[in-house]
């Protein structure tokens, strides 16, 4: 297959964390993912199938809104079939947990590690590597954990 | 029963406010409301007694957050043991509906009128009837 080029990797970043962003239907995220081979690492789980996605996804956009996803970094790093991507991502978002009367606007700079190969069914850039390495807490936000934890 | 003064009314407006702001204890905002013949007329519907007040508070503070009330007028008529009060508060909030991406923000001013007596159990201003007359959302608010 032909290698991919940095600008479609860039068109997936970008894709990516555009659709977080408006919460599109978990079947445009879907989409974006490795049919085989997946594997995902966040600071809640590990996920190692495509439909593993869908109930993470689902909590997220219950849980966060007012996304605003601003990438700060993105280097690629051309591997064989695979692209290595790293990326810091400032993420600004919104929580709220009824019946509290005020919410809480949370800011984190993300750091990930992807891969990315082209897909042979769709012939386009998707992600088959997804780790989050570290988020770095921003403007007085609380770690990570104490979020999750709530 | 002594007449009710403006100031105590006003006191009353301010505790009801804050109250609202804070998402306080559904026991604390009954204790502003008539023991007896309360009636919340608002644009949700026609609600009655504490029973009907508690149903609508605990939806209230689910729906909206982030809320500040500001009384921009209030208007007091002595009538008799009761008094007539009419109230212009600018309310802004937001609300939000998983899994919509944004949240919405409010900024309405609320025409309000109440009729307020003093409780004979406490002896302390209560609302009896409160009615929300119009809603006029301010600039770059979104509706309800």
């Amino acid at each position: 297959m032909e290698p991919l080029s940095i600008h479609e990797i860039d068109d997936l970043v970008h894709e990516w964390y555009h659709k977080l962003d408006v919460h599109a239907p978990v079947e445009d995220m879907l989409a974006l993912l490795a049919e085989e081979g997946l594997e995902m690492r966040f600071p809640e789980g590990t996920l190692r199938d495509r439909n593993e996605f869908r109930p993470l996804y689902q909590g997220w956009i219950r849980s966060y809104f007012d996304e605003i996803h601003e990438l700060k970094k993105l280097s690629v790093t051309p591997a064989g079939d695979t692209s290595e991507v790293r990326i810091v991502v400032n993420w600004r978002f919104r929580i709220w947990n009824p019946p509290a009367p005020k919410s809480r606007w949370l800011e984190y700079d993300v750091s990930q590690a992807w891969g990315v190969q082209r897909s042979p069914t769709a012939g386009r850039a998707v992600m088959t590597a997804y780790t989050v390495e570290a988020m770095e807490p921003r403007n007085g936000s609380p770690p990570f954990d104490e979020v999750l934890a709530q | 029963m002594e007449p009710l003064t403006e100031v105590e009314i006003r006191r009353l407006a301010d505790d009801w406010y804050r109250n609202l702001d804070v998402h306080a204890p559904v026991e604390v905002v009954l204790a502003l409301v008539a023991e007896d013949g309360f009636e919340i007329r608002i644009p949700e519907g026609t609600f009655r007694g504490h029973d009907g007040f508690t149903e609508v508070y605990e939806s209230w503070i689910r729906r909206f957050f982030d809320e500040t009330h500001k009384v921009n007028q209030l208007n007091v008529t002595p009538t008799g043991d009761m008094a007539d009060v009419t109230v212009v508060v600018n309310w802004q909030a937001r609300a939000w509906d998983p899994p919509e991406p944004k949240s919405k923000w409010l900024d309405i001013d609320a025409y309000q009128t109440w009729v307020v007596q003093r409780s004979p159990a406490s002896g302390l201003p209560v609302i009896l009837t409160y009615t929300v007359d119009a809603m006029k959302p301010m600039p770059g608010s979104a509706s309800l």
